[in-house]
């Protein structure tokens, strides 16, 4: 199939990737990016383990053909760490149980971020609300819309904006 | 302490799906697209031509046992040969350079087929003219528990109440699909399978690749959930398979289209039940009648059998019982295992029977299962008298206490009902009457470095904490001197599954023991390099940092490291438990199968909405007999998960089946609780510790699932006066009900 060359933007650094018109951005995060935090669990915009940010919105990213992402902003999970330090979402997950398998946690992070982006102060109605359309397994998800709460919270106090991460990202 | 580690939530972790390896192979397999089919003829040339395509095999390309299986029957071939049993089995894998080649390489398999007549219930399997679907017929188990004289109790009672009760085949439904990766390595094969058993993983590729097992090394990365269902035995060989042929590392993924067809499924059942009781609701028998669908292969089907007969009358005194149950084998996808073995399906025909004898009696809920729970001392439907205590009782009392009478009734709005329902539930421990050996490994690694070696997975529940805090407790440490490795059959014994709640109570007696001679050594090992007495010698913590102490001295256990000759290092000890079971008599179904049981009793809340049907479960309280807990974060997260999965089971999934083939396959139809869907978990902890468990624990892995549904269905049961008999509580289900109930139809 031919190829086709697009430009985006993914987790701060500018990336030129060539793109078959079905590829999706999904395979092109995860299979030329190698980007393997953001998971896929349906391939059908159910299960959102595939959620990654696109120009501020949450998207299922199996649900994006990667030629629509031309131009695009993309944070992944993995953008939400740096130099080694996780943001405070992540370090809530952790703190407050969210994660079991943790298969689901990545694009329940980023759904979650999405929200606390666009409503710093959410009530739980809206939490759960953001994340139903993210499946867990696991957890049973009170622990997830605890995390996302404890972390709007700290927000509101004026908690630093992140802390520093066990051993985060390389 | 948390539970996960950080590379979880960074996205980091690796999960076998994940995994990439230079030059490696995307593999697809072709399946069957009929139930039952005689396989006539198979062409992979076409396959093979295509471009990029590396291999096709076939089932007479394998060249060990083509014969699989979960215990130790071996039922299951890993691909058809001769006539395919269900719908999506698979006939033939390939590999290719990427995986559309893959997915095209897998169209072009050409296989003929001849269609048979299939069977898809167990009624159909049961009729005299069915085919003959198994090795020994249609029936894949037949088994009975019974004690006392049933026919004389059902004379004498003054209620004989009946009830049928039908249960639909669920899917686990892990996030993470079943995904497997093989690589070639020096003189043998490295395995990536996100699996709850690495060690029977790799016995069966031994047998399957006519290797010894010592050449497959099968390592769990990353496990993305499990509850029973993973490996799919099928697809680890396969990838085995397809490496061995091309030398090549190889990847092979399911979809969740193909995981929900081909994946192993929660046992549909139907039961006939008969309670007898005297006036006063005191139990005098049960009877059991239980038929399960097995589906095409034999896989689980007999422990979860054997869990559904010797579990039949709940956690009752009964004196006399006869509780039998049957599976059949169908042309339907595979039943297995899945969190509960069984005991989810038979606690709701039970405790739906306990509600309606309560009510044909006049009677609370909670009083007559007061009246009848299980005490310490008492025996069980197999006779095991339960020497270590019994927290039913306690439980239901707290229960009692907790829900105001006036909200316990439950209350008529213009829209909807609301009420709640109880439900009470026993489970052994372990696997069922047998032994079932647990092992670990403690050592002493450069850098004084303790490690904790167990085979037995962390699926995802947090296995290797819980493991790591009783080993950091019978050491005297802190959790964070102990480095957990699990899974690897090259580096961690064979500690059997993660299933059965078995880890925190088998294996982890077989932790404590093992942490036990490991300090014991290190302290003779010490006392022998520095010449002094043993009993001089403690193991303590000095500045955050494991030493040995005397009253003058510390020497660390890097300098004991250092000091250890070379044949003495790594200086490991094993230990292991096996609980004290015994196997049942065939004929009466008598014995002690397990070592311990959790108890417990579970309270829902529910609302029901009179118009559409639509159940809302608003608040759920779990009062758990656990023994000890080793982990309160990880005990909340099992029940709160476990919770969630019941509220699925109780009003949502079910695998829809047409002619063998899954109807709703995937997250569009097949409908999981959302965070919309779940509520409030109340969790309240009785009774006492085991006195078999380590420092007193039990299991809570698959208890946490058990009673959810049925306390769930009582409850809607009571709130809108309808008479629950079958799984799901469907928005259509209910509504009938509610419409029926209008009609006069009720009772
Ligand atoms: S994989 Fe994209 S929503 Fe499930
Ligand atoms: S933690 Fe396993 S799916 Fe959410």
């Amino acid at each position: 199939m031919r190829k086709q060359l697009i430009t985006l933007t993914v987790n701060g650094d500018r990336c030129e990737v060539a793109v078959t018109p079905d590829m999706r951005l999904l395979d092109l995060i995860r299979d030329e990016l190698e980007l393997k935090g953001t998971k896929e669990g349906c391939g059908e915009g159910e299960c959102g383990a595939c959620t990654v940010i696109m120009n501020g919105l949450p998207v299922n990213a199996c649900l994006v053909l990667a030629p629509q992402a031309a131009e695009a902003d993309i944070v992944t999970i993995e953008g939400l760490t740096t130099n080694g330090t996780m943001s405070l979402l992540q370090r809530q997950f952790l703190d407050n149980g969210a994660v079991q398998c943790g298969f689901c946690s990545p694009g329940m992070i980023m759904t979650a971020k999405a929200l606390l982006d666009d409503n710093p102060a959410p009530s739980e109605d809206d939490v759960r609300d953001a994340l139903s359309g993210n499946l867990c397994r696991c957890t049973g998800y009170e622990k997830i819309v605890d995390a996302v709460l404890v972390t709007a919270a700290l927000v509101g106090q004026g908690s630093a904006e992140s802390v520093p991460g066990e051993g985060g990202a390389a | 302490m948390r539970a996960g580690t950080p590379a979880i939530v960074t996205g980091e972790a690796r999960y076998s799906g994940d995994c990439r390896k230079e030059g490696m192979l995307f593999a697809r397999v072709a399946r069957s697209p009929h139930s039952r089919a005689l396989i006539t003829a198979v062409s992979a040339s076409e396959a093979l031509a295509l471009p990029g395509a590396a291999a096709v095999l076939i089932a007479s390309d394998i060249p060990g046992e083509n014969l699989i299986g979960m215990t130790g029957k071996k039922h299951q071939p890993v691909m058809a040969e001769t006539d395919t049993r269900f719908m999506g089995e698979a006939v033939a894998v390939v590999a290719a350079e990427t995986r559309a080649v893959a997915m095209e390489a897998a169209r072009s398999v050409r296989v003929e087929y001849e269609p048979l007549p299939a069977v898809h219930s167990v009624e159909e399997s049961m009729a005299p003219e069915a085919p003959r679907l198994g090795p020994e017929g249609n029936v894949a188990w037949q088994g009975r528990v019974t004690r006392g004289d049933f026919e004389r109790a059902a004379r004498e009672a003054d209620v004989v109440l009946t009830g049928v009760y039908r249960t639909p085949p669920v899917d686990h439904a892990y996030i993470e699909t079943e995904s497997v990766l093989a690589e070639p390595e020096v003189g043998g094969m490295r395995v990536w399978s996100s699996s709850k058993n690495v060690h029977l993983d790799q016995r069966e590729i031994a047998r399957v690749l006519g290797w010894p097992k010592e050449r497959i090394r099968v390592t769990a990365p990353t496990i993305g959930g499990n509850f029973g269902g993973k490996p799919d035995l099928p697809q680890l060989c396969m990838a085995a398979l397809l490496c061995e042929r091309t030398g090549r590392p190889v990847l092979l993924e399911m979809s969740r289209e193909e995981s929900l067809q081909v994946s192993t499924k929660r046992h549909p059942v139907v039961f006939h039940m008969t309670h007898c009781a005297d006036r006063r609701g005191r139990l005098l028998g049960v009877k059991m009648e239980a038929y399960a669908d097995a589906g095409a292969y034999l896989d689980y089907t007999v422990p979860v059998m054997q869990r559904i007969v010797i579990h039949g009358a709940g956690p009752y005194r009964v004196e006399n019982v006869l509780l039998e149950g049957w599976g059949y084998y169908t042309n339907n996808p595979l039943s297995g295992a899945m969190r509960g073995f069984g005991v989810p399906q038979v606690t709701f025909a039970c405790e739906r029977q306990m509600d309606r004898l309560a009510d044909a009696l006049g009677l609370d809920p909670i009083d007559i299962r007061i009246m009848n729970a299980l005490q310490t001392g008492d025996r069980t439907a197999t006779g095991q008298v339960l020497e270590s205590p019994v927290g039913l009782g306690e439980a239901l009392n707290k229960a009692r206490e907790l829900i105001p009478a006036e909200e316990w009734t439950g209350s008529q709005e213009d829209t909807s009902h609301t009420g709640w329902g109880v439900a009470c539930f026993h489970y052994g421990n372990g696997l069922t009457a047998m032994p079932n050996r647990g092992t670990a490994v403690v050592r002493l690694l450069e850098g004084g470095r303790i490690q904790l070696a167990i085979g037995s997975p962390d699926v995802g529940q947090g296995s290797n904490l819980a493991l790591g805090q009783l080993a950091a407790e019978a050491l005297g440490l802190e959790v964070s001197h102990v480095e957990v490795l699990s899974a690897d059959t090259s580096l961690t014994p064979d500690s059997g599954s993660s299933s059965g709640t078995r880890v925190t109570y088998v294996v982890g007696n077989a932790v404590v023991s093992a942490a036990r001679s490991f300090g014991e050594e290190l302290a003779q090992r010490a006392a022998a390099v520095l010449g002094t007495d043993r009993a001089a010698l403690s193991l303590e913590l000095s500045a955050g940092r494991p030493v040995l102490r005397s009253d003058n001295f510390e020497f660390g256990l890097a300098e004991l490291y250092e000091e250890l000759g070379d044949q003495e290092r790594p200086l490991e000890v094993t230990g292991t438990f096996d609980p004290p079971t015994t196997s049942l008599d065939p004929a009466t179904g008598q014995g002690a199968p397990y070592g311990a049981y959790t108890f417990g009793v579970q309270l829902a809340k529910v609302s029901v909405d009179h118009y559409t049907g639509k159940v809302g479960v608003e608040r759920i309280v779990s009062l758990l007999d656990v023994g000890t807990v080793v982990n309160p974060l990880l005990l909340r997260g099992q029940v709160e998960g476990g919770c969630a999965m019941g509220i699925g089971y109780a009003l949502l999934e079910e695998i829809e089946l047409q002619g063998g083939r899954v109807v709703n396959d995937n997250f569009d139809r097949y409908l999981l609780p959302t965070a919309v869907d779940v509520c409030d978990v109340t969790l309240v902890i009785i009774g006492a510790a085991d006195s078999t468990g380590p420092y007193g624990a039990k299991g809570i892995g698959e208890p946490a699932t058990i009673p959810t549904a049925a306390a769930i269905a009582n409850a809607v049961s009571r709130a809108a006066q309808i008479d629950v008999r079958q799984l799901p509580l469907s928005l259509e289900r209910v509504s009938a009900a509610l419409a029926e109930r209008e009609e006069g139809g009720f009772r």
